[in-house]
């Protein structure tokens, strides 16, 4: 039985995509971009966009052939119960370990831009708190406060109109000077921008109307498609892609440019806008990876050993984070994020041909 | 214990005044029929009009033979009185008399006469005290649930203007009325809140706010649940748009279910206005509780760790100011709004020549003497002044408390990690609205989720042609305001 307080409707699944989408690759992925094939980010971008659309249709194809399960029931399904669960823990670990990699991520953005010195395990204690209380309660409350990111972002992009008398036009020509095979050969590294789509497969059961979920998907992605390219070209164009290439997080550098008239910085409000939109794409990761754990444990309607779970979870995901030495190993570890996480949509595309396998088993069954 | 009357009178008698033993106040008096069959009538003083019984009930009855009393069908008596009921359980009457009715016991019948002749002491409908409004009515709801339901049948002349009543208060037994619009309400959320409140097992209810706290969805939240107003004409408002209104007697207040967050700050004159003034009301109110909330928690946050935010010119005066001051901002801050909060809860239960006083002592604290002695700087004063005044804004008394409270935990984080405080409790707060439920219903409603009808009203407030769908917040089964509607409906 579904607990009523994760139930969603197809018009939510927009807001999860994006929610889950938009958040830590976007804060730097212009700099890596203009590393690779500088001014031309944008296209490489809307490449992307194009291939996880290609994704999208695959794993929705996936789970309307299983039917009202996620994956960990699918998991079961295919490999039987032991090898299935051992699958399933797999597929935990990898959502524990983003995760734990965003956490992290959003604490070192903290102490970058705000607070030098307080205590990084006291700070993420504290920031976590949000997550730990909306995860409780259910994914509908983490759809509705998912709402508010779609006008956090918009208003992002609403301040890129007051730098625009400093965008120069000329920093993005000529257009495609990289060329044709190298734009879509770097396509593939934006491509790790966009995972959260995945998570889909978490969620499928909960999405009261499943006819528009594909629908809505796509126009998620291509939501977040959107705003990626607006935000890497304003870069470009702001900077030029030699200075892009120096920056570390370009969306804060652009945020610092503006004088505003009264407040001598405006940077800062800007930069506060970023973590409620971090919080909640830590918040669906976060989520999945404990609804996910209590099915596997078959806690679901427990909520004596659901609490004892959220704790140890929370507990564990907040010392983990600290593992990372620095921000260098855990940049890379975040670019392997990247293929843990397209390795993952390449099991479910296989668990999806092995439906056909499983289904003409039970045809043969049933005939023989 | 028997609970059936008699034939004989003295075993009633008997029996009544063993339960109304040490009722002084309970009066018994003996009487003669006109064949001198003796009879009983009992009320209560104070709750029964004297000048009626005597007047009226006494002499017709003392004219009748024993015979005539009653007519053939044992269906209703010859006493000129309005209302008046034939009772045979002793329980019945014995609440009958306590509501104020006065019973009538004759010798040889095993039935008592009920009347209605009560006449209670109450308070003249006043001026609202707590929900003023420049335009509109001027008249409040007052402790006696009759008057109330009497004001709001006056202003909704309408056979669909229903009233539930029930008794609550395991030991007070007292009137509670659950009052809605047939077609608009909608019935599943009557039914929810009847439910609710007839299980409710207390001894005594002395407001309606012990009702909310005893049927409230979620017990750890500081935020009102339920709106309350001592006015009728919002409470007609209310029911208007589908809610339900709960009254008790002995509480000058209504309930009103379900309610949002954004409820709180809708007052009626921004209705009875020209719809831009209304709006820029709204904004203003709007502005009133972002600044309430987090204005001194900014100003911590920002003096404490992220002082490259002020400009240069204001930064000079403000350092100066600060050099002299021994405490730490969030010190500083704590001390003028504890002290603040204490001036304003002391006002409320003052009386009102001391009060008077009050006001000039709390002008010293906050104020230039403050700054002299060295404890506050400057800026803090107005800071806090402009908190408080931002606080004020807030039409709703309970939700006001809330946020004045709930300032002083932004304040404490904002003082740990400055503007990530501020911004983590905002999002935190956020989420505790969006979790909450009203009956049910989401409390942020209009915003997460998001619909846009209701939308529109919640930051601005549209003209009222462009109002012409009620909120869907309480689930209203007739959509739209207006007769055209009204006679599809029929």
């Amino acid at each position: 039985m579904i607990n009523k307080a994760n139930e969603i409707s197809s018009n939510q699944v927009f807001i999860f995509v994006v929610s889950a989408q938009v958040g830590f690759g976007i804060l730097s992925m212009a700099s890596t971009l203009a590393d690779d094939i500088g001014h031309d980010g944008w296209i490489a971008i809307a490449f992307a966009g194009m291939i996880t659309a290609l994704l999208i249709c695959l794993i929705v194809a996936t789970l309307k052939r299983f039917g009202n399960i996620t994956i960990i029931e699918i998991n079961n399904l295919i490999f039987g119960k032991y090898i299935g669960r051992i699958f399933s823990l797999l597929a935990i670990a990898y959502l524990t370990y983003a995760t734990v990699l965003m956490m992290r991520k959003f604490n070192d953005i903290i102490r970058l831009s705000a607070l030098r010195l307080t205590p990084p395990l006291v700070l993420t204690s504290f920031i976590i708190i949000p997550i730990i209380y909306l995860s409780w309660y259910g994914l509908k409350y983490i759809c509705r406060y998912s709402t508010l990111k779609i006008f956090l972002i918009i208003i992002v992009t609403l301040y890129y109109i007051l730098l625009m008398k400093y965008f120069r036009f000329t920093f993005l020509q000529p257009i495609g000077a990289a060329g044709a095979a190298k734009i879509i050969k770097v396509s593939f590294s934006p491509f790790t921008s966009f995972i959260g789509y995945e998570l889909l497969t978490f969620i499928y059961p909960y999405i009261k109307d499943k006819k528009k979920v594909l629908r809505n998907t796509l126009y998620a992605n291509a939501f977040t498609v959107v705003f990626y390219i607006i935000t890497v070209a304003m870069l470009t164009g702001f900077f030029g892609e030699v200075m892009l290439k120096q920056l570390l997080y370009p969306v804060f550098s652009l945020a610092r440019a503006y004088r505003a008239p009264v407040v001598e910085r405006l940077d800062l409000f800007f930069i506060s806008l970023w973590f409620p939109i971090m919080i909640s794409t830590v918040l669906t990761y976060y989520f999945c990876a404990y609804n996910s754990i209590k099915i596997v444990f078959n806690i679901e309607n427990n909520k004596q050993k659901s609490k004892l779970l959220i704790w140890c979870f929370t507990i564990a995901v907040i010392l983990l984070s600290r593992l990372p030495k620095d921000m260098i190993q855990l940049n890379t570890l975040f670019d392997q994020l990247g293929y843990v996480s397209t390795a993952y949509v390449g099991y479910i595309f296989i668990c999806y041909l092995l439906s056909f396998i499983k289904r003409g088993n039970k045809k043969n069954e049933k005939s023989a | 214990m028997q609970n059936l009357l008699s034939k004989k009178l003295e075993d009633n008698m008997f029996i009544l005044n063993e339960k109304f033993l040490e009722c002084p106040d309970i009066k018994r008096q003996r009487v003669l029929l006109k064949d001198g069959t003796p009879a009983v009538i009992i009320y209560v003083e104070g709750l029964t009009s004297i000048d009626l019984l005597q007047r009226d009930i006494i002499p017709n009855l003392l004219r009748l033979e024993s015979a005539q009393v009653f007519d053939e069908n044992m269906q209703t008596v010859r006493l000129p009185v309005a209302s008046l009921s034939l009772l045979n359980e002793i329980d019945a009457l014995i609440s009958d008399i306590l509501n104020g009715k006065t019973a009538v016991f004759i010798n040889g019948y095993d039935i008592a006469i009920s009347l209605s002749v009560i006449k209670v002491e109450k308070r003249n409908i006043s001026e609202p005290t707590i929900e003023k409004n420049v335009k509109g009515a001027q008249e409040a709801f007052v402790e006696s649930i009759n008057t109330n339901i009497s004001i709001l049948r006056r202003k909704v002349k309408n056979n669909r203007l229903k009233i539930r009543l029930l008794t609550l208060g395991d030991l007070t037994n007292q009137t509670v009325a659950l009052v809605y619009i047939e077609g608009i309400a909608n019935p599943e959320i009557v039914e929810t809140m009847y439910n609710k409140i007839v299980d409710i097992q207390y001894d005594g209810i002395f407001d309606v706010g012990y009702i909310e706290q005893l049927i409230a969805d979620n017990q750890i939240t500081p935020f009102p649940h339920y709106l309350y107003s001592e006015r009728p004409d919002k409470t007609v408002s209310c029911l208007l748009e589908g809610k339900l209104a709960v009254l008790v007697d002995g509480s000058p207040f209504a309930m009103l279910a379900p309610m949002s967050f954004f409820s709180a700050f809708q007052a009626l004159d921004d209705y009875s206005t020209s719809w831009p003034v209304g709006s820029l009301t709204r904004l203003l109110r709007m502005l009133g509780l972002l600044m309430a909330l987090f204005l001194p928690a900014l100003y911590i946050a920002i003096v404490s760790y992220h002082y490259y935010m002020i400009p240069l010119n204001l930064l000079i005066p403000l350092a100066e100011s600060r050099a002299r001051v021994p405490f730490p901002p969030i010190i500083e801050v704590l001390i003028l709004e504890t002290t603040l909060e204490m001036l304003r809860e002391a006002t409320i239960r003052l009386p009102t020549f001391i009060a008077t006083s009050l006001g000039v002592v709390g002008g010293l604290i906050i104020g230039q003497a403050a700054v002299d002695a060295g404890i506050v700087s400057n800026i803090i004063i107005i800071v806090v002044a402009v908190t408080a005044i931002a606080s004020f804004l807030i039409p709703n008394h309970d939700m006001a408390l809330t946020i004045r409270y709930t300032r002083f935990i932004v304040m404490l984080f904002a003082a740990i990690f400055g503007i990530i405080g501020v911004v983590i409790c905002g999002v935190f707060l956020l989420s505790h609205l969006i979790v909450l439920e009203s009956m049910g219903e989401p409390y942020f409603k209009p915003v997460f989720p998001f619909n846009r009808n209701d939308f529109k009203d919640i930051m601005l407030r549209p003209s009222l042609k462009r109002l012409r769908k009620r909120p869907t917040l309480a689930h209203p089964l007739d959509k739209t305001r207006g007769k055209t509607n009204d006679k599809q409906s029929k």
